[in-house]
């Protein structure tokens, strides 16, 4: 209680305040522009943070992290392009709502799921955190490699209406998950002799090329973008009481799912909104909305990504295994100012222990306000012309890329991934389930491997173990579910 | 010959390919006993591609629409051959003038009957491109290609 308090005196001082939200206001920046990211923020900050007291710092980069997360909302739902991997589903409704003239609806909704998803899930981590980790550190990767079977399963439902494109889909997906080293073995894997593929396709590339590259090359080609500045309506931030009354089952369950998600090492907010998305889909009384411009499909992932923060933060305090690439720079600002995150760090630096939640949780309202005072100007950026707007996006989209590793090689594979994502769209093959398998594939395997080597009887733990195999068995009724529940329906319908 | 058809055909094939490459993948050090190796999820995604591209082949369901008329494909060729050509300039002239030329040529492609005036063009690209570079290499420090040229 000591601790809380002072932490909530040190984050309320004005000089606190104050970087806390130039962080906040410096990460929806990043956040919303396509080719960098709130990532790109933290780690600019990190070397400067060596310098700073403790608590400025961490109340910084948290600033940074919370607004990276919640402002790439923006590109999906004014531009189609993701400002990042946390919104990438964010784009297949919220897109559509724009070309619709709902641009101020969705965006609307987005920064009301971004709150509603952050807030509650960092509060709670606060004071779950000892006891969730404690059950934690019990998982192996017998359940994760479950787990994720039960995320993959969602393919079949992001894939409705063509099963076997989106099946297809998942195939390349995995194929492009395989190239580089095989996990525990080091095999090389399709790399094409060239050592630039050693460490496999960079999720930036892909993600750059199948949005932004292609997105801009197929309008400019249909020559779609001159008639879409005048039906966008630029006005106020309009509450969505309605639009989440009508969701509640949505809002709690993408929430969840965004919590649990978050938790698992190296997951995160991408994997958190695909998911939430997915399904949202599966479980809707209209799924054959979603993907038309339903708001239903904008709140689900906002909510997911942003809740998967707190689950991020979890593992990282408590366990020193940091849940996301953010967490792992937030880690290494921690380490820099001599702090360890780990069993003991509540108990050796409980000030910066509540610093981090309470600051998450603060910045989370001074981006909602940020993102609801600036409402106004966000649909204003499609009112600038397209072919002065357009080739800056182009120039950031190259730069993004090139900056995911330094070097020209991703550059030229975000081109082939344009190409792949025109080819996509030419044969009608839905993305998502390319996406949800080139996110999940390398962990997924690294798992299955690491279980059956971990284990003296093999894989039959993946079945004796009991968690792990509630999970697969739950896995199965997705799949049977996902499968053969439009046919039962179809044919109660005709009865 | 249907899209679904050439689907199916190039997906059989690279479902062929993959099967070749996996086969011939040699490990690099011993395995552990129960460990399914390196070749089975690149099994699994090129059986999910044989396995399915014959489903896809065999469709007849769905009709083609149309995806792009001829003047669209032109367009789109061309757009992305200036992409290849950006690429190829940042590796000889380096980020800086390349993203001017880019900028240039893009607003002057996508401007289409709106063009604003040559010297507004001109303007726009280097004050933006200028931006840009300064921006992301001085204020953000990432290293960016100066190009063999300059290099």
């Amino acid at each position: 209680m000591q601790g809380f308090l002072s932490a909530l005196a040190v984050l309320f001082s004005p000089t606190c305040l104050l970087y806390l939200l130039l962080g906040a206001f410096a990460g929806v920046v990043l956040g919303s522009i396509p080719g960098l990211s709130g990532g790109t923020g933290l780690v600019i900050m990190l070397p400067l943070t060596f310098h700073m007291d403790a608590n400025l710092a961490i109340a910084t980069l948290v600033g940074i992290y919370i607004g990276g997360v919640s402002g790439g909302y923006i590109g999906s739902i004014l531009l189609g392009i993701p400002g990042t991997t946390n919104s990438i589903a964010t784009v297949y409704d919220g897109y559509e709502m724009t070309k619709k003239g709902e641009a101020v609806r969705a965006l609307s909704a987005a920064a009301t799921a971004n709150f509603i998803g952050t807030a509650p899930s960092v509060l709670i981590a606060l004071f779950a955190s000892n006891w969730i980790s404690s059950w934690a550190v019990k998982l192996g990767p017998w359940e994760y490699f479950s787990l994720m079977l039960c995320a993959l399963t969602l393919v079949i439902t992001l894939s409705q209406g063509n099963v076997a494109k989106g099946m297809i889909a998942m195939g390349l997906g995995l194929l492009i998950a395989a190239v580089g080293y095989a996990p525990i073995c080091g095999t090389k894997r399709f790399t094409f002799g060239t050592y630039y593929l050693y460490g496999g396709v960079s999720f930036v590339d892909v993600m750059m090329g199948l949005f932004a590259g292609t997105t801009i090359l197929l309008e400019f080609a249909r020559n779609a973008k001159s008639s879409q500045a005048d039906i966008v309506k630029i006005s106020r931030f309009k509450l969505p009481v309605k639009d989440f009354a009508d969701n509640k089952i949505n809002v709690i369950r993408s929430w969840f799912l965004g919590l649990v998600i978050g938790f698992l090492p190296g997951m995160g907010g991408t994997l958190a909104n695909m998911v939430a998305y997915a399904q949202e889909k599966s479980s809707s009384k209209h799924p054959e909305l979603l993907g038309t411009g339903c708001v239903d499909g904008v709140i689900a992932p906002e909510i997911a990504n942003n809740a998967s923060i707190g689950g991020a933060i979890i593992p990282m305090v408590s366990l020193g295994i940091p849940g996301d690439g953010a967490c792992a720079l937030l880690m290494a600002a921690l380490t820099l100012q001599g702090v360890q995150p780990g069993p003991l760090f509540s108990t050796n630096s409980p000030v910066l222990f509540n610093l981090i939640f309470l600051a998450a949780a603060l910045a989370a309202v001074g981006v909602f306000i940020l993102e609801i005072v600036g409402m106004p100007l966000f649909p204003a950026l499609l009112k600038i012309p397209y072919h002065f707007l357009y080739p800056v996006i182009v120039v950031l989209v190259f730069a993004g890329a090139y900056m995911a590793s330094n070097n020209m090689f991703d550059v030229f594979m975000m081109l082939i991934a344009i190409l792949l994502g025109v080819v996509l769209q030419y044969f009608k093959i839905p993305s998502a389930p390319l996406i949800l398998s080139v996110v999940l594939g390398g962990n997924i395997e690294t798992y299955l491997r690491r279980g059956c080597n971990m284990a003296e009887n093999g894989w039959h733990a993946f079945f004796t173990r009991p968690v792990s195999l509630i999970l697969l068995i739950v896995a199965f009724v997705c799949v049977v579910v996902s499968v053969f529940g439009p046919l039962f329906k179809k044919s109660a319908k005709k009865a | 010959m249907s899209k679904n058809k050439v689907l199916g055909i190039l997906t059989v094939a690279l479902a062929v390919i993959v099967f070749i490459a996996t086969y011939r993948l040699q490990l690099s050090m011993q395995l552990a006993a129960g460990d399914p190796g390196p070749w089975l999820f690149p099994g699994i995604a090129g059986g999910l591609l044989f396995v399915f591209g014959l489903m896809v082949m065999f469709d007849n369901k769905q009709k083609d629409e149309q995806f792009l008329s001829g003047k669209e494909w032109k367009r789109a060729i061309l757009l992305f051959a200036i992409f290849v050509g950006y690429a190829a300039a940042i590796i000889v002239v380096g980020f800086l003038i390349s993203s001017i030329a880019m900028l240039f040529v893009c607003c002057t492609l996508f401007a289409g009957e709106k063009m604003p005036p040559l010297i507004v063009r001109i303007l726009y690209a280097v004050i933006l491109g200028s931006g840009i570079w300064y921006v992301l290499g001085e204020v953000f420090k990432v290293t960016l290609p100066s190009g063999m040229l300059f290099g």
